[in-house]
């Protein structure tokens, strides 16, 4: 599904990517760790079209998506959250989920200026899906309010919502439990393993090793750039180069 | 996503409203002078209402739109006076249609202007388009007092015939007034229908986070290229009007000081909000009549309008007013979002 080659990406001089590769299967959910600094974020970063990679390649269905701007990224399927919140402000909960939705539909400025007769109807199936969709991550009742307005731990789920709309083929989540309590940890690892189930490929960045170690089927460790070990939950536990990474060694 | 269709009523309900205010405002007029200020506050509605979609919506600053006002006005100026300046003409088409044209095609012509200057522009972010704006209004000043073979040079141009349709003559202020408010109702209802929906949302996701907007599959430079263009064609069909209505054009009446005034409409009446443009333009053509008497100090009362406005007010005095009211009124209810200014809170 998605395949990583020898990825590499330097911030002028430092490397924050070193020679990475990794593939991640479809339907499965692939799980990024790492210290902080260990370059999980710049590979989201530039799997999204965010940034761009200094060399080497990524393949997502066997297509070369190395190079391609975001937007051309999210057509093909592939959407994602954000690190640090990147909710939009200025709309309501219901309107942000709808923007999710923009891949999907084809609306021009001239049609839109003029309320076509098919913009009214894209615009009442997308407003019933946006509502659908943040019932399912439990959002219902605050459509109207600013997304802004909203807590912590409902924004992080409102990303959520607004990422998958368009039903992506992949998602990517960057740290979507960090700064949540433990039951809104519980329901979000809930809605996660919900969408492994639904067949959506998932590659996420988390710190929470709990959470990783229950809902990964595979777990990449990244250190300093470089990609330290792979292997399943229980593999990544007992690997003593992990251990060292994070608990220091030698 | 009752509440939604309510809005929408409402939109529509306000339209009405304020077709019916515009269609009685005469009887109540007796001077032409009123009416001229109502004229030339509908233009300014125009170009404000285009002008926040591109401000306030995108959150995308542009201190040039004097420049696409003075482009509509000087095409159709230089179009309609020097008709051998026409290379084409249109057998076919009666006579009095071919300024209408000519609006037409300087709102085109200013259109691909705008698109030209807009892709590399609009690569640029906060200040520095400002500044990259500011100084297309200034180059196209320049142009037109320096090329005074076709523009006439500082004295500008006199003697532009008014529009006429069939038997129909747009010679008086009254007659102007039902025109220009005509168009500022189909652009308010344009500008409306453009919020919200598909490229609405579009561009407040660009003002809002430009980088999530564009991992959802917005092209935002795209976007932010088109709607420059829209906001530029709004202004250059108030140019060509204005150049129709008041017959004479010179190069002050698109000098810097009209884009600086067009943006302190669209802050004053309030940041992504199309009834706030109404408002601004309302208000601040009216108060830049009644300080008319003290010339300069004009510019320095809009300076003292436009500080006030951005430091108790930042989400614009319109809205600001209404949020006030609301929260007297019931002071439970959270105030809700507050629009970040895309000037960033230091410009100016």
């Amino acid at each position: 599904m998605l395949e990583v080659v020898e990825l590499c990406k330097s911030f002028g001089g430092i490397m924050a990517l070193m020679n990475v590769s990794f593939h991640a299967d479809q339907a499965g959910l692939t799980a990024i760790i790492g210290p902080n600094g260990a370059g999980k974020t710049t590979l989201l970063n530039i799997i999204s079209g965010v940034y761009l990679g200094s060399s080497g390649e990524v393949l997502f269905d066997g297509k070369r998506i190395t190079g391609m701007q975001p937007h051309e990224v999210a057509y093909l399927g592939i959407t994602r959250t954000f690190q640090n919140l990147q909710v939009f402000h200025n709309m309501t909960a219901l309107e942000n989920v709808m923007v999710g939705f923009h891949s999907c539909t084809s609306a021009g400025f001239v049609a839109c200026l003029a309320r076509s007769w098919k913009v009214r109807r894209e615009e009442r199936e997308v407003r019933q899906r946006a509502a659908e969709m943040l019932k399912w991550v439990n959002l219902a009742g605050r459509e109207h309010q600013p997304g802004a307005a909203l807590p912590y731990g409902d924004q992080k789920r409102l990303e959520l919502a607004r990422a998958l709309i368009s039903r992506p083929k992949m998602i990517l989540l960057d740290e979507p439990v960090s700064g949540l309590n433990t039951s809104e940890t519980a329901h979000m690892a809930e809605l996660i393993v919900k969408l492994k189930e639904s067949g959506i490929t998932i590659v996420l960045v988390e710190h929470d090793m709990n959470f990783v170690m229950q809902i990964s089927d595979k777990i990449i460790v990244l250190n300093y750039g470089e990609k330290l070990a792979q292997g399943k939950p229980f593999d990544i536990q007992n690997d003593d180069r992990v251990i060292a990474a994070y608990l220091g060694g030698d | 996503m009752e509440r939604s269709n309510l809005t929408k009523h409402h939109h529509l309900l306000y339209l009405m409203v304020l077709a019916l205010v515009i269609a009685i405002l005469p009887l109540f007029i007796e001077t032409s002078y009123y009416l001229l200020v109502l004229n030339v506050i509908g233009l300014n509605t125009m170009v404000v209402v285009g002008l926040n979609l591109l401000v306030g919506y995108a959150g995308q600053i542009s201190m040039g739109h004097a420049a696409f006002y003075g482009m509509g006005a000087y095409v159709s100026a230089v179009a309609t006076t020097n008709m051998n300046l026409c290379p084409w003409s249109f057998p076919w088409l009666p006579g009095w249609s071919l300024p209408w044209v000519i609006i037409v095609a300087a709102m085109l012509l200013t259109g691909a202007v705008a698109y030209l200057i807009g892709i590399p522009t609009l690569k640029l972010k906060g200040n520095y388009l400002v500044m990259a704006t500011l100084g297309l209004n200034i180059i196209f000043e320049i142009v037109l007092v320096e090329w005074d073979s076709v523009t006439g040079g500082a004295n500008g141009m006199a003697g532009i015939p008014c529009l006429t349709v069939g038997g129909l003559r747009f010679d008086s202020d009254l007659k102007f007034y039902f025109l220009i408010w005509g168009l500022c109702l189909v652009a308010l209802l344009a500008a409306l229908s453009l919020v919200d929906s598909r490229v609405g949302r579009a561009l407040r996701a660009i003002h809002g986070s430009e980088v999530a907007a564009n991992t959802l599959g917005i092209n935002t430079h795209r976007y932010k290229v088109k709607v420059f263009v829209l906001s530029a064609m709004f202004a250059s069909l108030a140019g060509s009007l204005y150049a129709h209505y008041i017959t004479v054009i010179t190069p002050k009446s698109c000098d810097i000081v009209y884009s600086i005034q067009v943006v302190i409409m669209v802050i004053v009446g309030g940041l992504g909000s199309v009834w706030g443009s109404l408002f601004g333009a309302v208000m601040l053509t009216l108060l830049s009549e009644v300080l008319h008497i003290m010339e300069k100090f004009n510019v320095v009362a809009m300076g003292l309008i436009l500080m006030v406005v951005m430091i108790f007010f930042p989400e614009g005095f319109i809205p600001g007013i209404l949020h006030l009211i609301r929260k007297k009124r019931s002071p439970n209810v959270t105030l809700g979002e507050e629009l970040e200014s895309p000037f960033g809170g230091n410009t100016l």
